[in-house]
């Protein structure tokens, strides 16, 4: 795979990417930085010709090694899984088949299961995801303690999740 | 795949950021004993991506409708405040009294990349892109590079380098000052007058600037360290404010902070200044070469056209080649001067040297030649016609008959090293860029490319020109490295790009022509690291001066550029800030 392939390839497996660092760091915010680095060292790689045959094996490999990295830098302050467990996620994103569902499809899904959830749950759905408000803040909107809504949180996208893989799976048959 | 409800609550909490240590660990242990959870968890992240990139979209939508709604309802409450203002409060300024910026914070272009390396990324609202020369930063981006940014501020002088495994966030605050949040390396400013303090902070420190150079960086330790080359700046951490003068440096980590000398200069990017090598009678000029000792080449005038030779600050005819059309395309180092003359009604290659001129033999003696190359000792490489066989690449060594190499192919020999090396390239038929040495040739790599063109090769043997493909405006710079390795360096820019020459020190020169009528031609510099828009490296270009084509740069790294004077074309030469040249500047009294 030359260099311009190992970009294009990048750009397409971007969101891959980031779900497997996401499943390795368990943070949004750190893993969109874990990803920005991962594209950084690939994009390099790809400039001092590194020969690559599997992609995302390979890509995998690189967001590995620059999280545990961020690990060993952040002083293993943060929670994260050990070597082996990463290895095993490795493995399930590299046998994963491609997921090439795109944000049209996808959205038109999400807007019809928003529907099905509980009017408290949609709500907390919405502020934590569309506006980006943190859990103490929607317990404070919509009163409540914080562990009453990460614990609706959490079943409201377990819901939405499986929603929407249905909705999808109809839309592909 | 079965998985209980408890475990993808589980995922999904540690997939939020919710999970405690105990979760974690859990989850880990399950995730050892059940490959199904690891599949499952692949599942669930990659929708967690998808659902918050296409939420974010819907919500942006949404959020850009209410904004639009927003400043309607503003412009009325602003108008009325001005009508306000203006018939009951006539006596007091209202300078301020509408923030400036406003507009900038959600999203604006703030800067534009004026160099760019391999390795650089720009992070935009969750989607991240690779950089290009002169692509526009917004207000909220994240800059990473792997090697080196150059920005520059829109609308002034303001300049930040961003140095290799650095990053930062640029923000406008809604007051319209600057806020740069270095998160990671260094970051060198050189900062215009400010009306308002430019903010730079980074790992909790805060540096305050109105206009100066300095620098500031967050090592891996967590040291942020504070530079500053000239004028001075305010810097604040959570117990002590000091302010910081020209020379001096403070090295900060929590609530201590060391301030101690600090010798070294500090530099954005390579830097240049402007010197005009003149005209004879307000002929147009056009530059072409450029020797090691600084000694320019090309032709001034319009049918005809009159080879010159710039040297010492003088420009001057070339003597001895008639008053028909010459062209001079190359010196050496050693004085020697190439072109084409018009001679007995033909175009007839010539070696200049001291005064002296003589015509070089064809391969026809009724055909065309032109030498577009030569080296230290004379030797000559171009393109002789025979027959009605068009062009061939030809060598004239000791400025004897013309030797045709052996790959039948060779349209145009376009250079001939001091080691007696010759580039050349082929036809379109038959695209081709190879390097002819001690009887054998190596072929550069050009792909499916028709249009394959080697312009220039240095001492180690870079070679440098463009692929493309013909019609298709797809021209692309690049840079043959010995090993066999290929630099495209037109993919950092948008639009055509040419690499015109390369100097023993790696440095390419060339032309970028932007896509789609977005602009005129400008110059670059690849310095083995950063692509530069060449124009952005010299200070305090007067109004008059457009800088268009980089033709040559030598290897005390000046370069020859060709553009416009006043509207007439005019050749340049940009000059390193350290070195100097014996003749005038051009500055704004030009």
């Amino acid at each position: 795979m030359t260099g311009d392939e190992l970009v294009h390839e990048l750009v397409k497996q971007r969101d891959a990417l980031m779900a497997y660092i996401l499943s390795m760091v368990g943070d949004w915010n750190a893993a969109e930085d874990l990803l920005q680095e991962t594209s950084v060292v690939i994009i390099t790689k790809a400039r001092e010709g590194e020969e690559v045959r599997h992609f995302k094996a390979w890509a995998c490999g690189v967001a590995r090694r620059v999280v545990l990295e961020w690990w060993r830098k952040q002083k293993r302050s943060r929670l994260v899984f050990g070597e082996e467990a990463m290895r095993m996620l490795e493995n399930a994103f590299v046998s994963g088949e491609e997921d090439d569902r795109r944000h049209g499809g996808l959205l038109e899904a999400l807007r019809e299961c928003l529907k099905l959830l509980a009017p408290r749950a949609k709500k907390i759905v919405e502020m934590f995801y569309m506006e980006g408000r943190r859990i103490k803040e929607i317990a404070a909107r919509i009163g409540g303690s914080e562990g009453a809504v990460q614990v609706a949180l959490c079943r409201a996208r377990v819901k939405l999740g499986e929603c929407i893989s249905e909705k999808m799976k109809e839309e592909e048959e | 795949m079965k998985i209980r409800e408890e475990v993808k609550e589980l995922v999904m909490r540690y997939l939020l950021g919710m999970a405690s240590v105990e979760d974690v660990r859990r989850l880990e242990r399950i995730l050892m004993e059940d490959e199904a959870v690891a599949a499952y968890m692949r599942e669930a992240a990659m929708q967690e991506v998808a659902l918050r990139n296409a939420l974010r979209v819907s919500w942006m939508v949404r959020r850009r409708t209410r904004v639009r709604l927003f400043y309607a309802v503003a412009a009325v409450i602003t108008a009325a405040v001005g009508v306000f203002y203006m018939f009951s409060l006539s006596w007091r300024s209202t300078g301020g009294a509408v923030r400036d910026g406003y507009v900038a914070t959600s999203g604006a272009v703030v800067c534009r990349v004026l160099g760019v390396g391999d390795g650089s990324l720009v992070s935009r609202g969750g989607r991240m892109e690779s950089l290009r020369l002169g692509s526009g930063i917004r207000c909220g981006d994240t800059l990473s590079t792997a090697t080196a940014v150059l920005l520059g501020w829109c609308g002034e002088e303001t300049r930040l380098s961003l140095r290799g495994g650095g990053r930062v966030r640029l923000l406008l605050s809604p007051d319209g000052g600057k806020r740069i949040e270095v998160e990671r390396g260094t970051l060198v400013c050189d900062v215009a007058p400010q009306e308002k303090p430019m903010i730079v902070s980074a790992g909790g420190v805060v540096v305050k600037v109105m206009g100066t150079r300095f620098s500031v960086g967050i090592d891996d330790e967590g040291f942020v360290i504070v530079a500053v080359a000239q004028g001075d700046v305010v810097v604040t951490n959570r117990r002590r404010t000091v302010r910081l003068s020209s020379g001096r440096r403070c090295v900060i980590k929590g609530t201590v902070m060391r301030v101690e000398s600090f010798g070294g200069a500090l530099s954005l990017a390579p830097s240049f200044r402007l010197v005009d090598i003149g005209t004879v009678r307000e002929l147009p000029v056009k530059g072409y070469d450029m020797n090691d000792g600084g000694d320019v080449v090309g032709y001034v005038g319009k049918r005809p056209q009159r080879a010159f030779l710039w040297k010492e600050g003088k420009l001057m005819l070339l003597g001895g080649l008639g008053r028909g059309m010459s062209k001079a395309y190359a010196v050496s180092t050693t004085g020697y001067v190439v072109g084409e003359v018009y001679s007995g009604g033909r175009n007839v290659a010539f070696l200049w040297r001291g005064g002296k001129a003589r015509l070089l033999p064809s391969l026809d003696a009724k055909g065309d030649s032109a030498a577009l190359a030569v080296n230290a000792r004379g030797d000559a490489a171009g393109y002789s016609t025979l027959g009605r066989s068009g062009w061939l690449a030809v060598v004239w060594r000791n400025g004897e008959k013309p030797q045709r190499l052996p790959d039948a192919r060779a349209l145009v020999a376009r250079d001939i090293t001091d080691d007696g090396r010759v580039l050349y390239h082929g036809t379109k038929e038959h695209p081709r860029v190879c390097v002819y040495v001690d009887g054998r040739t190596v072929s550069l790599p050009v792909g499916d490319c028709n249009l394959a063109i080697g312009n220039a090769m240095n001492a180690r043997g870079e070679v440098v020109g463009l692929l493309g493909h013909v019609g298709r405006g797809d021209t692309c710079a690049t840079v043959w490295m010995p090993g066999g390795g290929m630099l495209r360096l037109g993919e950092r820019v948008d639009g055509q790009s040419w690499a015109r020459d390369v100097n023993d020190a790696g440095w390419v020169v060339g032309v970028v022509v932007p896509s789609g009528g977005k602009g005129e031609a400008y110059p670059f510099l690849w310095d083995g690291k950063v692509m530069y828009r060449l124009e952005s490296l010299v200070k305090n270009i007067p109004n008059e001066v457009v800088l268009r084509k980089a033709v040559a740069v030598n290897d005390r790294n000046w370069i020859l550029v060709n553009g416009l004077l006043k509207g007439k074309r005019r050749a340049f030469l940009l000059v390193p800030r350290e070195s100097s040249v014996g003749c005038k500047e051009v500055s704004h009294e030009t």
